[in-house]
């Protein structure tokens, strides 16, 4: 092979080899199912959940056998089964069970907290596919160790749930503590579904006493961990070069999160990113300044970023310089990008750049989205991979205050780790 | 045409959305077929992908957005097959005759296999995103919006892609450069 051929053009030809053509048998088994499969009524605009394939009717029957003997003999969990909008009772009852709305999942429900009452066993009834890195958090106990001593559940239809997923809230009791979880089931599940980020829902998949239970996260290959609890959304933990988080909105205006496929737009960010670039051309060059007092003066002085001046600060322990950039909506800004004319990933300016972008040897051209950035940055210990880290912060000024205040804890969270 | 029937499917006729079905059915192979590497993985995701967009398709607000509405369903249809079945067996296909090191922007057996592993080494997400760039050739922005993320996400994880990808081809380069001099 020459060192001149490109690597672009061969990924290309890569990805024009394969399969192009869907076989008849399949067009068949689509015309077949659908022919059984009753469209659901259109209630709102969903999101696009992670979909389950899996098909174990068995165990859900049994569960489902295995929950009705709960309820006959009055253990452990049981279903308060308010419908959408109603409110949670605190007192389970066989009478309530009795009376309520049920769904097919009830005993699978009903099986599983009951097992987590009884301290083993519940794991049998979650979904095959759901091997959360983590886990169920609070599975058997709380937060002080304490073992729950009852359970009730409701399923709440009041979300838009897409797929003909159902949701539910579980609560577990232990003394004066309360944890409060959510799952889900579907159609084609073999077991109950958690989702660490209880797929970005108003309701904290984890919550105790009412405040949501954080989460640990470990980025950079070990280097930096730090906590982020609901209304946070990570991005999985070292997979990408410059993980993010994305705020949960909030509001009368903002419809529910459990709404569809745009659900994701107009979030606000957090991101951290090791050895920050501003600009110039091409991807992968060094750290912009030696340390962060001189990337912030390097900030600072640069007109076109309406930088505030940078102020010490201890968060969570560790030094920092905290300021404040804003580029008014609609200024071209320039930015690093790769040889494809995509912005670096660690680029700083990456997450207040919006509309096309034009690109010219390395050089990415875009509008300025008047966002604001509240930026931290750390001068990390020696012997890691990286000279500064820096926390950015993006929201318009409308929400800018409650980004900030929701990003506190977790900045106040993080720790370097040397190896 | 699409427009026309998607919305006499969305009204439950079966037979246009049967229809509409083998318009589509091709390419959504040909995405599933890249992000899998596996053939009878991407049939299974394009069926669960077509019959969640069956029961699904009174939501959709836009019948022109029908196809990009649908790569979306696919996506997530393609995650859930990978995350399911742990089974990434090479699959068989037939290479045509070709020199060991290309003179120029042709693909080699070596290519391949470079690019096979790397692809293989990423995340499904990154693998998506890979597809959706390179092969519809769509804008990362494009991207974005039809797999359902924000646009920094996309852009990281085409960034984190791309250059694995473009590493292992380098990395072969350099092997292949190396063993010229010694022979």
């Amino acid at each position: 092979m020459t060192a001149s051929r490109d690597p672009d053009r061969l990924i290309h030809a890569y990805f024009e080899e394969g399969v192009n053509e869907l076989p008849d048998p399949v067009y068949d088994a689509v015309r077949a199912r659908i022919e059984q499969t009753r469209q659901r009524a259109d209630l709102g605009p969903w999101r696009t959940p992670t979909m389950r394939n899996l098909s174990n009717p068995l165990k859900i029957a049994l569960a489902a056998a295995a929950g009705a003997l709960v309820v006959i003999v009055g253990l452990g969990a049981l279903h308060t089964g308010p419908g959408p909008g109603a409110s949670p009772s605190a007192t389970a009852s066989a009478s309530a069970s009795a009376s309520a709305p049920s769904s097919a999942f009830d005993g699978l429900v009903n099986a599983f907290l009951t097992a987590r009452v009884a301290g083993d066993g519940a794991e049998q009834y979650l979904d095959a596919g759901n091997t959360t890195a983590d886990g169920i958090p609070l599975l058997y106990a709380t937060t002080s160790g304490a073992r729950y001593e009852r359970a009730e559940f409701e399923q709440v239809l009041g979300k838009a749930w897409p797929y003909g997923w159902t949701a539910f809230k579980v609560r577990l009791f232990a003394g004066d503590t309360v944890v409060e979880q959510l799952f889900f089931a579907g159609p084609d599940s073999s077991g109950l579904n958690y989702q660490v980020d209880g797929f970005g829902t108003e309701i904290p998949p984890t919550s105790e006493n009412g405040q949501p239970v954080a989460t640990s996260f470990v980025y950079f290959g070990g280097s930096v961990t730090f906590k982020a609890a609901h209304p946070w959304i990570l991005s999985a933990p070292n997979t990408y070069p410059t993980p993010e988080g994305r705020l949960i909105p909030e509001g009368p205006d903002v419809p529910p999160t459990t709404d569809g496929g745009q659900r994701h737009e107009g979030w606000d960010r957090l991101y951290l990113i090791a050895d920050p670039e501003l600009g110039g051309a091409g991807c992968g060059r060094g750290p912009l300044s030696g340390d962060a007092a001189a990337l912030a003066q390097s900030l600072r002085s640069n007109p076109d970023l309406g930088a505030t001046a940078p102020l010490a600060v201890t968060v969570g322990g560790q030094q920092a310089l905290v300021m404040d950039l804003v580029i008014p909506a609609g200024t071209s800004i320039s930015v690093a990008a790769n040889e494809g004319g995509d912005l670096c990933a660690d680029g700083l300016l990456n997450a207040v750049t919006g509309g096309s972008m034009a690109y010219a040897s390395g050089i990415a051209t875009s509008q300025a989205t008047g966002e604001k950035i509240r930026l931290y940055l750390f001068d990390v210990p020696a012997g890691l991979s990286m000279r500064i880290m820096a926390v950015v912060v993006v929201a318009p000024e409308a929400r800018f205050q409650r980004a900030v205040d929701e990003a506190a804890p977790v900045i106040d969270s993080i720790e370097f780790h040397v190896p | 045409v699409h427009a026309t029937l998607v919305d006499q499917a969305r009204r439950g006729d079966a037979e246009a959305f049967d229809s509409l079905a083998r318009m589509v059915g091709d390419r959504c192979m040909a995405i599933a077929f890249r992000i899998l590497r596996d053939a009878d993985l991407a049939e299974d995701a394009v069926q669960t992908a077509l019959i969640t967009a069956w029961r699904e398709l009174r939501s959709l607000r836009n019948a022109d957005l029908f196809e990009p509405w649908l790569h979306r369903i696919l996506t997530h249809a393609c995650y859930a097959e990978a995350r399911h079945r742990t089974r990434w067996a090479a699959g068989i296909r037939v290479i045509p005759a070709e020199s060991v090191h290309g003179l120029d922007n042709t693909l080699t057996v070596d290519d391949r296999d470079q690019l096979d592993r790397a692809l293989r080494r990423l995340t499904i997400e990154q693998r998506a995103v890979l597809v959706f760039h390179y092969y519809l050739g769509l804008p990362i922005s494009e991207v974005a919006d039809r797999i359902g993320i924000p646009l920094g996400t996309a852009k990281s994880r085409l960034h984190h892609a791309s250059r694995a990808m473009r590493a292992s081809l380098e990395a072969d380069a350099r092997t292949s450069t190396t063993q010229e001099r010694m022979a």
